[in-house]
Parts: structure tokens; sequence; C-alpha cells
């Protein structure tokens, strides 16, 4: 304000703030209030007459009991979240129990709650499973997070993560969780996780520097390639450890990917606890998963045409649906910039192969790529629609039925 | 203006006051049709009166269209939709005002801090806007709610007299109050740290 302030100025200065909720906040909004119309919550009836003081009372009654009984109870934690493009800034808000957060092909995110965070990346999809001062709970559909817990009062809180395959018990760590429809891999960076397999399978514990990976053998049999049929096998009965020296892979890319299948020995040796140390490894070819994550830190590292002929040898083998679908829309991310066409055909493949949250992700990426980059609103339309078919309900909703706004689709407009 | 908005947005009243309808009545297709058809709004004047970094906006905000919901019948369909809604929505947030004021949460913070900031510091993005919000605070939730309507959100006496049941010249009188009393804020306020 450059001249003295005054109501006017106050005014004017309250009409540019807030214009509205922001997309994510929207869309949990929206989630809320369908569930609460559901459920038939409305506002307190009337007319009760002296039935209400009565009620009153006994609620008053009720909450004194409540606080006392609460008394000295720590605060529910609050989880604060931000969503935003790789590398730039984006969204925040908080969760709640029960909130679903997604990230894009090209969105990252991360979960604060007290010291602990949760970074979520690109193409994931986690549940607030549980939140309160003593249990923390997320649950993975899909994707991958990695998770820093430090608990400020070590033994009296937990955090676990569940997938399909498996749920991660929480000491206080440093680790990350990748699961897909047929997977869920685990590796520690600090600390101690115990990982207990959701099918019966002995609960393990991974240390700092080893990895493990649970997956469903009988439905993944029929879709890895020989060569892996074995490893399939075995990660679903013991832990591998791996060895805590740097590996080539992660010295290669700089990063501290998960240690993957390719050192892993071939005849693995049970130990007391049913765990499996390697002793004599053996060169493998690297999974689907490894060169996907190789090509995930090559592109970390910005090292583009590597990744990008990662992806081409991922592709041409054999690999599991839910990998191939991933591995296609890191390829449509990585021919954006050059070939906006070569990028639409990876997403559409990865639309074909993928299925859930993999194939949502590509379809609004696809649906980006027709309105920005090939500059077909019809097209995009129609995509951002089939999007909106698929997942009403996800992340990326608010800003597909924002494109259609944008593209004339009025309907679609707030 | 904020009313030229609403009304373009309106797009057919007699639609809206259909899906309100349907919505009461648990289509969930309405319910969506109207929340996101409205909620901007219903959320920006919530919002305005509680004070946007508040806590409790979102609440709010769901009470709001539940309370639409539950009182469709009430609804005649001869004001807009979306008059009829941020009317909601201003009640819903005075009473969260008077509720927190009854608690002597406001009271205390506002002693706290001197001229009285909302309840959660403002996600402000500049000096003015931040300014203007601890000016909004020293109004009472009346004078507040009637700022925002009238000289914040652009609706006429009549449309605030339609939405929250108070008479014209009560309006006129909050009205001017919440003026001079935002005027006389801001130059302690200027005279205090400037």
């Amino acid at each position: 304000m450059t001249a003295r302030p005054n109501h006017e100025s106050v005014a004017a200065a309250l009409r540019e703030l807030p214009r509205g909720p922001d997309e994510l906040t929207k869309a949990r909004m929206e989630k809320r209030l369908l569930a609460a119309a559901r459920a038939g919550e409305t506002r307190p009836e009337r007319g009760r007459g002296p039935w209400l003081a009565a009620g009153i009372g006994v609620v008053a009654l009720a909450a004194a009991i409540a606080l006392w009984v609460r008394a000295g109870e720590p605060e529910a934690p609050v989880a604060r979240f931000e969503v935003r493009d790789v590398g730039a800034a984006g969204q925040r808000g908080t969760l709640e129990e029960g909130s679903v957060l997604r990230t894009g092909a090209q969105e990252e995110a991360d979960i604060r709650i007290a010291d602990s965070r949760v970074h979520l990346a690109p193409g994931t999809e986690v549940r607030i499973a549980h939140l309160s001062p003593e249990r923390l709970s997320l649950e993975l559909t899909t994707g991958e997070v990695e998770v820093e817990f430090h608990p400020r009062n070590r033994g009296e809180e937990h955090l676990d993560v569940t997938s399909a395959h498996a749920r991660v018990e929480v000491v206080g760590t440093v680790f990350r969780v990748r699961a897909d429809a047929a997977h869920t891999e685990v590796a520690v960076s600090e600390g101690r996780v115990r990982v207990v397999p959701r099918h019966g399978e002995a609960p393990r514990f991974v240390s700092a520097g080893e990895s493990t990976e649970v997956g469903e053998a009988r439905a993944a049999a029929t879709e890895v390639a020989p060569a892996e049929e074995l490893r399939t096998g075995e990660v679903t009965e013991v832990a591998r450890t791996t060895e805590t020296e740097p590996r080539p892979e992660s010295s290669e890319s700089g990063s501290s990917e998960p240690v993957l299948a390719e050192n892993e020995p071939t005849e693995p040796e049970s130990t007391d606890n049913g765990a499996v140390t390697p002793e004599s490894p053996a060169p493998r070819p690297p999974s689907a998963r490894a060169l996907l994550a190789r090509a995930r830190a090559q592109q970390r590292a910005h090292d583009y045409p590597a990744a990008a002929a990662t992806l081409e040898g991922l592709l041409a083998g054999r690999a599991p649906a839910g990998v191939r679908a991933e591995a296609l829309v890191l390829l449509g991310d990585l021919r954006l910039r050059d070939d906006p066409a070569a990028a639409a055909r990876a997403y559409e493949d990865a639309i074909v192969a993928g299925s859930g949250a993999s194939r949502s992700n590509a379809l609004f990426s696809l649906a980006r790529v027709e309105e920005r980059r090939l500059g077909d609103p019809g097209r995009a339309r129609e995509t951002y629609r089939r999007y909106l078919q698929e997942a009403p309900e996800g992340a990326l909703a608010a800003q597909a039925r924002a494109a259609l706004c944008r593209l004339g689709d009025t309907t679609s407009c707030p | 203006m904020a009313t030229d908005r609403l009304v373009a947005l309106e797009g057919g009243r007699s639609e809206g006051h259909q899906r309100l309808v349907d919505a009461a009545g648990g289509d969930e297709a309405a319910v969506r049709w109207l929340y996101r058809r409205h909620v901007d709004a219903v959320f920006r004047c919530v919002a305005r009166i509680l004070g946007p970094g508040d806590g409790d906006v979102e609440d709010v905000v769901q009470q709001v269209f539940l309370a639409a919901l539950d009182g469709a019948e009430r609804f005649d369909g001869r004001s807009k939709l979306s008059t009829w809604l941020v009317g909601i929505a201003s009640r819903k947030a005075l009473d969260a005002v008077r509720a927190r004021s009854r608690r002597g949460r406001w009271s205390k913070i506002t002693e706290l801090v001197g001229l009285g900031r909302p309840a959660a510091p403002p996600d402000a993005r500049h000096d003015s806007i931040d300014e203007a919000e601890r000016a909004l605070a020293v109004l009472t939730p009346e004078q507040r709610q009637v700022f925002v309507l009238h000289s914040v959100e652009g609706y006429t006496f009549k449309e605030i007299q339609e939405m929250t049941g108070t008479g014209i010249s009560t309006l006129h009188a909050r009205l001017k109050a919440a003026r001079a009393r935002i005027d006389g804020a801001l130059e302690a306020l200027d005279g205090g740290t400037r």
C-alpha cells in the first residue's frame, strides 16, 4: 500500500485472498462431504424442547469426563503434505486418517509428521490408515516411499507401512518401500525394520544396508522371465541380505537405490532364522525392477540418454505388467522434451500395459501432452475424461477437471 | 464484482434448485455438482470471516454443505442458490467465531497480540494482506460478517438482509462501525510500527 491504509484498502487486499481452496484441498473436502452425506450426518436436530437442556448437561458431563480421562495425553499429530512437480514448489495442506495422497508421473510429495518424513516418488499412492501419537500406519498401494522415522519417545511411537504383500514395522530408521502389483521391496539405509509378509511367511528383520523383497509367488511366477522364477520363489520366503559396501550400480548412479537382484546368490543358503545370506554372489541379469530403479537413478542424475537406453533394454525383455507400465511412463517423461509424439506413444503403451494408479497416471500424462505439446484439445478432452472415469477422486482429478474447464467443457468448471 | 461472478456461475436457477433437491435426496452426483459449483464461493466467505489460515475453515465449509442438504426444503428458488449458500456460510462462520469467543480462545489471542490476529497466522503473501487480516481481527463477529459480505464480497444490503435476517439499518450501522474500527486500528498500527 502506498497511501495510508484504510478500510477500503483492507477490503481490496482481502479480495485477493483467498480465491478458493487449492485443488487437493477441494478434493479432500469433497471426499469428506460425500462420506458425511452418505453417513447421514446433518446439523443437530431441533425442537427437542426440554430434552435439549438435559442433553447438553449429559454431553457436558461426558466431555468433562473425557477431558479428565484424556488429561496429559499427547495431542494428535498433524500430517502435513506438500505435492510438487519434480524440483518445483507445490501445493500444501494437511492429511487426516483415511486420506489418500497420490503423485502424478512427474510429481513427488513429502508428508511430515513431527520429526518424521515420508517422501513419495512419482506415481505413488499412499493412504493414511492410522494417525495417532502412538502409531502411524501407511498403506502403500503402488509406487515408492522413503521414510525417515525419528520417534521422540522411542519404543512408545510406532510406524508401519503396509503393502499388498507385507507390513514393514519400524523402530526408528530411514528406509524405502516400493510396491507394485507383484512385489514389495524394502531397503534400509539406517536402523532396522521388521518385515511381516502378509501371506503367512515368518517375519524378518532388515538392517541398515540390507534389502528384502516380498511377492506373490504363484501370481508372479506366471509373469516373470524364467531367469527370475527362482528369485521370485525365494523372495516370498526369505530375506536377502546384501553387502553394506556401495554397489557398482549405486556408485554409478550416485543414488541410494535399493539393492536389487544383480549380485544375488544363485543358491541361497538358509540360516537358522530362515533368512538367506549371499555367500558367493554370481552375476545374473538384472531384473526388470532393477533396471527400472537404475533408469530412475540415471534420470535423477540427469543422464537422460542412459536412462532411455536402460528403459529400452527393460522393455525389450520380459517384465511384469506393472513394471512395464512404470517404465513406459518414465520413458514418456524422458521423450517429452524432444519428441512429444514419441512421449504420447509411450504413455499410450503404458495405458495398455498398466492398471490402477500407474494406468491413471499414464492417462493424465497423455492428456497433458495432447493439450500442451501436441496442440490437440479434442483428444486431450477425451483423455482427461477417461482419466476422470477411472480416478474420479484421484489427487489429479481436480486438475483434470480444471483442464477440461480450460478446454471448453463448461460442465467441469467450478 | 463477486456478485457478478456468482451470477455467471449460477448458470440456471432451476437446474441448481433441482440439483439441490436431488442432493438432499441422496443423489451423490448432485452432491458433487452442488459442491463443485459453489465450494469456491463458500470457502472464500468462510475463510474471510474466520481468517484464511484458520484451521476451522474446512470444517465450517463442510457444515455449510451439510446444512444446505438438510435444509433444502427451505430454499424456495426466489433468490439465487449461490446467495442462499453464502448466507449459510456467513452464519456458520459467525457461529464458529462466536463459539470461539465463548470459549475465550478468541479474546485470549486478541489480548496476546494487541490488535488481535486471527487464531492461526494467515498464509499471507503480501504485507498488505497481512495488515488487512490484522485489521479485520479487531471487528466483532457481526461487524466482520457485514464488512466481508458487503465490502469484500460485493453483496448488496438487501441480499445480506436476506442472508442474515438482520435489518438494513442495523447492517448500515454495523458497517459504519466496522469501517471506523478498521481505520482506527490501522492508524494505531501505523503509529506503532512505522
